[in-house]
């Protein structure tokens, strides 16, 4: 009698862990096939994108109403968060009320030029059919600007900006989560970010352009190095040659050729790569290096100064741009991505950055002095002789 | 200037190590309980060597000796717990690593770029439920329409799949160029070869008939391929008919534990993801570099990735590039599709095993993990012969119960045809799954299901190995059509 309870009790114990199981098939509550993230929503503008589309559904014809009668208006949303539509332009006091205080608004909306106050803190989301200006140490939540958007120097946004005309951060600004213009964005000395995209992305030197392609001699046909030049075998497969272990490339030598390198990779000054690269280890390209392809480094990659690269720039840790490089072409937009970013000022980048940690725009080194634009010439003439 | 160590990763680390000891230890227990059994068993069994003793000495315990025979299979036996162990490990650093680990997703945010020149395969046969479904999706996928190009291979259907082939094709000229193949060997490997005479791109991505492309895959997809290393690339495949039953339920987290655990760990610890022959791409130069598309094999995608692996390039795993898949809805659809999948993955282990163990510029963990990933189908053979001996050992008197308890737990640990409990509860968890992580239980039912249909797979091709298996069309059996073709 007793083994026959122990053995309807062992059955028990058995049949337990089924019986949540059993009322699942049962009830049938946890079905659904996996939600697939669309790529449109990793977009770095899809937050803008969506805020637009509620401000068209609900803000927006008021809006053009109330501009040319420069009045106020104020209302809820669907899910009943409060907004207000200014027909006019608002004074500090109305800012400072509306956007940050215990009756902050969730989405201030600016039919004219919108001029956010020196030292404000803006937690509604802002939306200025015009232009966009901010004082110095703004703290926003997200602007989304029709026209230019300018935030004075050591300001913070935290979420996302975007501009239909140009993006400016004055010296020290942070920028949390995503900014993107449809026109150009620069960031000063001292300013940190996360995602970046804009046609043209200018590093540094407030204003002014980026540096003219380097004009200097590129190695020709009789520079071209061979496989058997190296001090490395090579596996070659079509195009590409795979090296194992770390490998310098010869200053001014031109490559046709996809480089793979399972080790450190250092392509010297002035070579002229037709194809790819990728190194396993550090990836170093000293200044003047063209690439035509992508560049990509399981570990740091460190790029010198007046290079271009215009395919894809990736790397697992750091990328560190030096003044004068130019990544993509503004009719060939590319990719900068990597854990962490750092531009020397005088750095442009055509397409998208994303710095998954940190970016930092870098403060001029006070010990070294900053090449003028124009000076890549001097260097190559004398890196020639 | 490198970062310290996060916490996380120092976690991690330590899991990793307690969970090599751990599992060295459950091995030594295994040995030093089969010692005691040996060293009681002497005391009792041999007395007259004890009566020979002085009286004041203590009896020196003297082992056994059991016939060869016996010993032989005590140390096959060792030899599989052992192997269960490694995989038991494995399994434990993948599904630590996934929580706990630095996530590799190198190529993700390559978004912008002048994207190249792109072919799509697609291999059909008899398919006219489903590949309106392909065919719509790709006209609107997010990619340069000058540089995509799309190959509907239709391998003999006899259905209305040429006929809905050609309609498209019609619709949309410049992107669709069907190839409707009327001869040659059959089967997808072979049907994909003769069609890779027809790409002029470097980059080749495959999608199966019943797949759904979103639009944003194309471009996730082919941005691997910028890195010169890539030979080839894996999205994640996500069941879309997984509310049907308890199998495809089962399926689903089945699914869910070996892409977002198993592939991703791999990923992440820079060892070989697996090219899984749709929802994916090669690059063509590549292939070509490796001895190209090899038409008799049964699982040409394990082939490829293998191949690709000696030759020095490497296959990428994109976890969050997803496409729906539909999974087989009964336990007939489903056993069939194990047992090729084995016969598959043996015949690569065949081929190439030897020549990755060999391969000395693969790095150590490439080429254990590389084995281990060939050698999984034959390991519910080894686990079911593990099992023989033990039972046979017990009761010659030879091994103790502690070590079948041993084999148990370490089996349950370790079996499974994608991916084990914990990894699916990790993968489960990961996925922001909920009720579902309930029906785990059930998932042990499936893997007795796997490990006969392995078995018999291996025993058979075993015992058929002179003979070459015929390569046919294989697929899900589809059950509703989704548009109105």
């Amino acid at each position: 009698m007793v083994t026959v309870l122990i053995l309807i009790l062992l059955m028990v114990l058995c049949l337990l862990p089924f019986v949540p199981g059993l009322l699942e098939a049962s009830r049938r509550t946890d079905t659904r096939p996996l939600r697939i993230v669309h790529a449109s929503e990793v977009n770095i503008r899809h937050l803008a994108r969506g805020f637009r589309q509620t401000l068209e559904r609900e803000i927006l014809p008021l809006l053009s109403r109330i501009t040319p009668q420069g009045t106020l208006e104020r209302g809820e949303l669907n899910d009943g968060s409060r907004w207000l539509a200014a027909g006019r332009p608002l004074t500090a006091a109305e800012l400072a009320d509306e956007g940050n205080g215990a009756g902050c608004v969730t989405v201030l909306a600016s039919g004219v030029d919108l001029e956010l106050a020196d030292g404000g803190t803006y937690l509604a989301e802002i939306y200025g059919a015009g232009h966009v200006h901010g004082g110095p140490r703004t703290v926003c939540r997200a602007v989304l600007a029709e026209g230019d958007l300018h935030l004075g120097r050591e300001s913070i946004t935290l979420r996302w900006l975007h501009a239909g005309g140009r993006l400016h951060a004055g010296t020290g600004t942070v920028l949390f989560g995503r900014a993107s213009s449809d026109q150009d964005l620069t960031l000063e000395e001292g300013c940190r970010f996360e995602r970046l995209q804009a046609p043209t992305i200018a590093f540094g030197i407030s204003g002014e352009p980026g540096p003219e392609p380097s004009t200097g001699n590129l190695p020709g046909e009789d520079r071209l190095l061979n496989p058997d030049d190296l001090d490395k075998p090579v596996q070659r497969d079509g195009r590409r040659w795979l090296i194992r272990g770390h490998l310098e490339i010869p200053a001014e030598r031109l490559l046709e050729a996809d480089i793979v390198c399972t080790g450190k990779l250092t392509i010297g000054r002035g070579t002229v790569l037709r194809g790819a690269v990728k190194a396993r280890k550090q990836l170093v390209l000293e200044d003047n290096v063209i690439l035509d392809g992508g560049a990509v480094c399981e570990h740091d990659l460190i790029v010198g100064r007046h290079c271009r690269i215009k395919g894809p720039v990736v790397a697992e840790g750091l990328v560190q741009l030096g003044y004068g490089t130019v990544v993509g072409l503004l009719e060939a937009p590319t990719t900068v991505s990597a854990a962490t970013i750092r531009c020397e000022p005088g750095v442009d980048c055509h397409g998208t950055v994303w710095a998954h940690q940190v970016g930092d725009v870098l403060l001029p080194d006070p010990e070294e002095p900053t090449l003028a634009p124009g000076a890549a010439d001097t260097e190559n003439e004398k890196g020639a002789a | 200037m490198r970062a310290s160590p996060s916490p996380r990763l120092i976690v991690s680390r330590t899991m990793v190590a307690a969970g090599l000891l751990l599992s060295l230890g459950l091995l030594l227990v295994s040995m030093q309980a089969d010692s005691a059994v040996a060293q009681t068993g002497t005391a009792s069994s041999v007395p007259s060597q004890s009566m020979s003793a002085t009286p004041d000495a203590a009896p020196e315990p003297v082992p056994p000796r059991h016939p060869l025979v016996v010993r032989i299979m005590k140390w096959i036996f060792y030899g599989i717990i052992g192997l269960i162990c490694v995989y038991l490990v494995r399994h434990w650093i993948f599904a630590l690593n996934r929580v706990l680990g630095r996530q590799r997703h190198p190529y993700l945010d390559i978004d912008t770029a002048e994207w190249p020149a792109v072919t799509v395969l697609v291999p059909a046969h008899n398919e006219e439920l489903v590949i309106a479904d392909i065919l719509e999706a790709l006209t609107a996928v997010d990619y340069p329409r000058d540089r995509l190009r799309v190959i509907p291979v239709n391998d003999r259907s006899s259905d209305r799949t040429a006929e809905i082939i050609d309609h498209y094709a019609g619709l949309h000229p410049d992107l669709f160029h069907p190839f409707h193949r009327q001869e040659g060997q059959s089967g997808k490997s072979a049907a994909l070869g003769d069609a890779m005479e027809l790409v002029h791109d470097d980059i080749v991505l495959v999608f199966d008939a019943d797949y759904i492309p979103g639009e944003g895959l194309l471009k996730q997809l082919v941005a691997p391929f910028f890195d010169p290393e890539v030979g080839a690339v894996m999205g994640r495949v996500v069941p879309l008919n997984a509310a049907k039953n308890l199998l495809t339920r089962a399926l689903d987290m089945e699914r869910s534990g070996g892409y977002q655990v198993d592939q991703q760990a791999r990923m992440n610890l820079h060892l070989v993801p697996q090219y899984g022959g749709t929802v994916g791409g090669v690059r063509k130069s590549a292939a070509e570099a490796v001895g190209g598309w090899n038409p008799h094999a049964l699982a040409e995608d394990t082939d490829v990735t293998i191949r690709l692996l000696i030759g020095g390039w490497k296959t990428v795993y994109q976890n969050r590039s997803e496409c729906y898949e539909q999974v087989p809805e009964s336990w007939r659809a489903r056993m069939g599709q194990i047992f090729r999948w084995a016969r598959g993955h043996n015949q690569v282990l065949q081929a190439y095993g030897g020549k990755v163990l060999r391969c000395r510029h693969l790095r150590f963990w490439e080429r254990l993990d590389a084995l281990l990933l060939l050698n999984t189908y034959v390991m519910s053979l080894v686990l079911l012969i593990g099992w023989g001996l033990g039972i046979v050992l017990w009761y010659l008197g030879v091994l103790k119960a502690t070590l079948l308890i041993i084999l148990a737990v370490t089996s349950y640990s370790t079996l499974g045809n994608f991916a084990l409990f914990f990894e699916i509860a990790t993968a489960t968890h990961l996925d922001g799954a909920h009720n579902r992580i309930r029906l785990l239980p059930f998932i042990m039912l499936g893997f007795i299901v796997t490990l006969m249909a392995v078995t018999r797979a291996t025993l058979t091709q075993f015992l058929e190995w002179r003979r070459r298996d015929e390569v046919l069309w294989h697929k899900t059996e589809r059950t509703e059509r989704r548009t109105a073709w």
